[in-house]
């Protein structure tokens, strides 16, 4: 029972696609789709195996994620040593608080002419702009995290005269993790979309740049190509999240 | 009332003098504690009864170091209260939230006998918490989380973690309420002979004026607005005390009825 009805979810799910997909290639075989915006999808197809086999798709997607995954662990481990510090130094916070609102606003992709001024292009300037996406979420829930943390955990710290660490180790960091994860899934899902779009904008890697190009030297298949394995690595990476949640939940 | 300390060794472990709290800012500003002056004996079990709101739990965190008082002095075998201390446990009212939801029943336990100065081994570590399990009868539960116990459990568990903590002193908060008749007189007699075994210095909270006169070696009755001192009498009950004839015997009830007077009129 259990296997068999995500099964048949699963083909009824794959019906519409696969409806418009096929409609999609008789029009266009039939000469009724003009083929330099809507190539015929075994075209597209041909052309993303082609991006697999020849190892394209698996170079820009390690460039993409590189970008994507270090912006991310770069504004996890900033987002949450500051985090917890304001959270515990509520003084603190209240003098850096307006800033963090002020900050907060800013759209990273703005601060892409910044980035290239600072690194030029390349990892470093794309971990910068995604970094700074992500750092936001990560910060305001660790803060809040903190602030929510039982006071009487706190109370049972003292009483047993732990040093800054232990208690930070052994009682903050774990009671306010259920809620950090939360502010860390919220900044891997910005972290792909920021990394693609500053590669599509500037930094010539990865794999908004292989989309970019695709488009520009009048190749829609290669284009569509690549939009699927963009969709497709997005999808992924939000499997990858979902099982850290039912993990999350389980605990 | 006599001055015959029945259980204390005759030096003070616990002196308050002129405690004064308040709480609030402002016009707000409300007494809570005021003008507390008492002596806990070494290896004394003191009992405090007062009505809800009456300033019983601020009381105990005044005496762990957790709350600074605003006037009057607080000493422990005469030095000034600093701060909290492992020397003096607390055991919170509030036992839900007192224990570490990601730990197990042993490993919140353990807590007990880590951090400074309770360097055990950890052979003997582990020796120490499956003694204090077996204590307080969660052996059976020692691998479970806090949130799949009952009320009862949880408070048992933070009473073992405070044991595990070694103090002198122990503070306990209404340890008891959450518990069955049964469970509960078996751990007073348990609390009451660990107690004087191992010569701890306790001061009990409590609602129930007959837990007070059964376990106390002395009851101190609270009375609210601000909370101050309404009564104090010696239990002059010899121990080792029984649930059926302690209860009985004419003293408990003289006391009793002496209490709940005291009690009733506030
Ligand atoms: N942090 C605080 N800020 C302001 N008021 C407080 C604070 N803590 C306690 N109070 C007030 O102090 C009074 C005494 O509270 P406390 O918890 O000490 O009473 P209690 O005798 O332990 O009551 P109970 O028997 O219901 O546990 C109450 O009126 C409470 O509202
Ligand atoms: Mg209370």
């Amino acid at each position: 029972m259990g296997r068999i009805v995500p099964l048949r979810a699963a083909w009824r799910a794959l019906a519409v696609p696969t409806m418009i997909v096929l409609a999609w290639e008789a029009l266009a075989r039939a000469g009724q789709l003009p083929a330099d915006t809507l190539p015929p999808p075994s075209q597209i197809g041909v052309a993303g195996l082609g991006l697999l086999a020849d190892g394209s798709v698996l170079v820009a997607a390690w460039q993409t994620l590189q970008a994507a995954v270090g912006g991310l662990v770069l504004a996890a481990i900033t987002g949450v040593l500051c985090g917890v510090a304001l959270g515990l130094a509520p003084r603190a916070a209240r003098v850096v608080g307006p800033s963090i609102e002020a900050m907060r606003p800013v759209p990273a992709v703005a601060l892409m002419p910044l980035a290239l001024l600072f690194f030029g292009f390349g990892l470093s300037m794309e971990v910068a702009v995604v970094s700074f996406a992500c750092i936001w979420p990560v910060l305001v829930i660790t803060i809040a995290a903190v602030r929510g943390i039982e006071p009487r955990l706190l109370d049972v710290a003292r009483v047993l005269e732990m040093s800054a660490r232990a208690r930070l180790v052994q009682i903050i960091l774990p009671a306010a993790m259920a809620r950090i994860a939360i502010g860390l899934r919220l900044a891997m899902g910005i972290a792909l979309v920021v990394a693609v779009t500053v590669e599509i904008a500037i930094d010539p890697r990865g794999l908004g740049f292989q989309l970019m190009t695709a488009q520009q030297s009048l190749r829609p298949d290669l284009m569509y190509a690549w939009l699927a394995w963009i969709g497709l690595l997005g999808w992924g990476l939000n499997e990858v999240l979902a099982l850290f949640a039912a993990r999350g939940v389980a605990r | 009332m006599i001055q015959a300390h029945t259980g204390g060794t005759g030096s003070a472990a616990l002196t308050l003098s002129g405690v004064s709290l308040a709480y609030g800012e402002g016009a707000r500003r409300r007494a809570i504690l005021h003008d507390l002056s008492f002596d806990v004996e070494a290896g004394e079990f003191l009992c405090l009864v007062g009505p809800s709101g009456c300033g019983k739990t601020t009381l105990l965190r005044l005496l762990a170091g957790l709350v600074r008082p605003d006037a009057g002095s607080i000493r422990v075998d005469d030095a000034p209260v600093e701060g909290p201390s492992r020397d003096r446990a607390i055991v919170f009212q509030d036992y839900s939230r007192a224990l570490l939801p990601w730990r197990t029943v042993a490993g919140n336990v353990a807590l007990g006998l880590e951090g400074p100065g309770a360097r055990l081994p950890g052979a003997l570590r582990e020796q120490r918490v499956a003694e204090l399990l077996e204590t307080m009868s969660l052996s059976h539960v020692a691998r479970h989380y806090p949130a799949q116990l009952s009320g009862g459990m949880q408070q048992r568990v933070q009473i073992a973690r405070c044991l595990a903590q070694s103090p002198r002193l122990l503070l306990l908060d209404e340890p008891f309420g959450a518990l069955d008749a049964l469970v509960r007189q078996s751990l007073q007699d348990e609390l009451a002979r660990l107690a004087k075994v191992e010569g701890k210095t306790v001061v009990f909270i409590t609602h129930d004026l007959e837990e007070a006169i059964y376990l106390g070696d002395r009851v101190i009755v609270l009375a609210a607005n601000p909370g101050r001192i309404a009564a104090e009498v010696q239990v002059d009950i010899p121990r080792p005390r029984h649930q059926l004839e302690t209860r009985e015997d004419a003293r408990f009830l003289a006391l009793r009825h002496q209490l709940f007077g005291l009690l009733a009129g506030h």
